[in-house]
């Protein structure tokens, strides 16, 4: 089903980013912070996909406020290496109450352990992966 | 330790344990890393950045919250501006390149050069760590047991 398919490696991921997350004047690409899974990330690190969504429906947060969008290609998700371990992408199941078309997450990248060397590891890793920030955007008060 | 020599304490950031690392204590980008390269008015002048961030953000820490973050308290913050002028005015600590608020109502300091990067973390409960990254993986990671100031800078 369209939207709900595998992910190709050439395809591009968004992930929205705090305008306190990043500064183009310090570095190109976002904070580590910025791919640390939040309370809602309880399944995983939440990701849109190019493919359904805009840069700019994907910055859309807190009325009044600004942020960015960092552009991550699956391919390049998916070849990090912690010690041995690497990370998966699972699109959002049909079948599945809640599930939203266009979406994804990194299930290694939960909620729950975001503090363990590993995660934190990998969340420094996914920041240095961006490839593109979009931005800023500055969602209707 | 529980000290409140918070310059004391501190004079480990900026020295990552190199052998840990497979570096050579002589190793150029080791040497570069843990003296820095500015020059002491520069180094302060970017504490001073630091320190006038945090001051407005402490004034308004509320602007820091979003959907599944929690914004450092005011108290957290002004801890930290604390610290920052303690290390300040320890001569060979550099300053950080970012400072950013943590999604658990915490902050960084953080600076890197080349393969290297470290990380000052305040915890949402006034605690402090230490993290060294190497290609950005996680190698080292130490608390520091600050006392907090009785009064701010």
């Amino acid at each position: 089903m369209e939207g709900f398919e595998p992910i190709d490696d050439d395809e591009v991921l968004y992930r929205r980013v705090l305008e306190v997350h990043f500064d183009r004047t310090v570095r190109a690409t976002p904070d580590p912070q910025a791919m640390r899974p939040i309370a809602q990330d309880v399944d995983g690190l939440s990701l849109k996909r190019a493919r359904y969504w805009t840069a700019e429906q994907v910055s859309r947060g807190r009325p009044g406020k600004t942020y960015f969008v960092a552009h991550l290609r699956a391919g390049s998700v998916r070849s990090l290496l912690v010690a041995t371990r690497t990370l998966t992408l699972r699109p959002d199941d049909p079948d599945v109450p809640n599930s939203e078309h266009g979406h994804c997450v990194i299930p290694e990248l939960v909620y729950a352990t975001r503090g363990s060397d590993e995660s934190e590891s990998f969340q420094r890793l996914l920041a240095s992966t961006v490839h593109e920030v979009e931005g800023p955007f500055r969602t209707p008060a | 330790m529980i000290t409140n020599d918070i310059g004391a304490a501190l004079r480990a950031y900026g020295r990552p344990d190199t052998r840990r690392l497979g570096l050579r204590s002589g190793f150029p980008e080791a040497q570069r890393f843990i003296y820095g390269v500015a020059t002491d008015a520069a180094r302060r002048v970017r504490w001073n950045e630091v320190i006038a961030l945090l001051r407005k953000w402490a004034a308004k820490p509320e602007d820091l919250e979003d959907e599944g973050v929690k914004a450092p308290t005011s108290t957290l913050i002004l801890h930290a501006v604390s610290v920052a002028g303690a290390m300040r005015e320890t001569k060979e600590l550099p300053a950080p390149r970012r400072v950013t608020p943590t999604n658990e109502g915490g902050l960084l300091f953080e600076r890197w050069d080349g393969d290297l990067a470290e990380v000052l973390e305040f915890l949402q409960d006034g605690s402090c760590e230490m993290k060294t990254f190497y290609r950005d993986r996680l190698v080292q990671r130490v608390p520091l047991h600050l006392v907090r100031p009785s009064r701010t800078l």
